[in-house]
């Protein structure tokens, strides 16, 4: 039989299935990066959905602008309005100051989505400086897009030795003020 | 009888419209691209895949020394009186008749390439996102092309190789 340059059958077939293979391979890589984007952009529309919640993960003390300077993070997926602040002071052993609250200033400041933002809250004007042993508790009210209501934040920062050097205290670090109190009835 | 076959026919084709109703919801949108275009070219293809398909089966009868149904080849071959010819001689002039639908199938797919590609170099300046689904839709379509593709392709080469090995069968056997 004359050989013919046009290959034979079982060659047509081999190749077919090496095409084959690199196809599929092709197509199931597609097809599993669709499934994966649905995926996420799924998960990312349930997650626009919740409500955000405002988390303090650091606070320092701005000697030269005699301000509380506290890092707001927002792990939602909206927008927060920080609408005002308050503050109580109780002052502690080695402080001269008098113990004093400033209620209701406002603060006008947005926190992005995935954002963190540092807010700036005045003390007192003329008080003196923080010594170590001063408690601040501030309050900061905030809404978002899903609620008319208004939420507060407090958060209770000890001024401790390093803090009263104006150092950045993170959270973790703050003595545990903010831990809740088991109630006693 | 009639009626129960009636009614297991019904039966059965609203199992299959369930499924592929069932299936397709639960198919992304780039799936159901590849789909379409799987679908698409398939009906486009479907002339070359029977025709193939029918004359790699007759050559390989011939090749067999069996006696194949000349009638379709006949039809199907461009030729004045083609019931004077052999069967190599048939079969490759059926292999040509084949060739401007082959032609124009490949050109369809050339096109959907060329512009598939297109999308996949164009800069996303207004809105990326509508630019990358409408791009990975175009590209489903082009994947489930080259399904359709693939398909023609290796039925055009087995008839190709039947109908040579059948001519270089026929010059053995005058020589």
């Amino acid at each position: 039989m004359m050989k013919s340059r046009h290959g034979n059958a079982a060659s047509v077939l081999v190749w077919t299935l090496v095409l084959a293979l690199l196809l599929g391979f092709a197509v199931g890589s597609f097809s599993a990066a669709s499934r994966a984007r649905a995926a996420v952009k799924a998960a990312e529309e349930l997650a626009a959905g919740i409500p955000p919640s405002p988390v303090v993960t650091a606070a320092r003390y701005d000697k030269a602008n005699r301000s509380l300077v506290l890092r707001v993070l927002n792990p939602g997926l909206v927008p927060l309005q920080l609408v005002n602040q308050s503050l109580v002071f109780k002052p502690g052993a080695q402080s001269e100051e008098a113990a004093y609250a400033l209620a209701a200033l406002p603060l006008g400041l947005e926190v992005g989505p995935l954002s963190e933002l540092e807010v700036r809250l005045k003390l007192k004007p003329e008080s003196r400086e923080l010594a170590a042993g001063d408690v601040l508790a501030a309050t900061v009210t905030y809404t978002h897009p899903f609620s008319k209501d208004l939420y507060a934040l407090t958060h209770v920062f000890e001024v401790t030795k390093a803090a009263a050097k104006g150092q950045e205290v993170p959270e973790p670090e703050q003595p545990g003020l903010n831990a809740p109190k088991k109630e006693v009835k | 009888m009639r009626l129960l076959v009636a009614v297991l026919w019904g039966v059965l084709i609203a199992l299959a419209a369930w499924g592929l109703a069932a299936g397709t919801a639960l198919l992304t949108p780039q799936e159901l691209a590849f789909v379409l275009g799987l679908s698409v070219f398939m009906l486009l293809a479907s002339r070359l895949i029977w025709g193939y398909g029918a004359l790699a089966a007759f050559a390989q009868a011939a090749l067999a020394g069996e006696e194949p149904d000349r009638s379709r080849a006949e039809n199907e071959a461009r030729v004045p009186e083609p019931e004077r010819l052999g069967l190599a001689a048939l079969a490759s002039f059926w292999l040509a008749a084949l060739e401007p639908y082959r032609y124009a199938f490949y050109a369809a797919y050339a096109v959907l390439f060329a512009i598939t590609l297109a999308t996949k170099l164009t800069l996303p300046l207004p809105n990326a996102w509508a630019w990358i689904t409408g791009s990975l839709l175009l590209e489903g379509v082009f994947w489930g092309a080259s399904a359709a593709v693939l398909t023609v392709w290796a039925l055009a080469q087995l008839a190709t190789v039947f109908t040579i090995r059948l001519a270089a069968h026929a010059v053995e056997h005058e020589s």
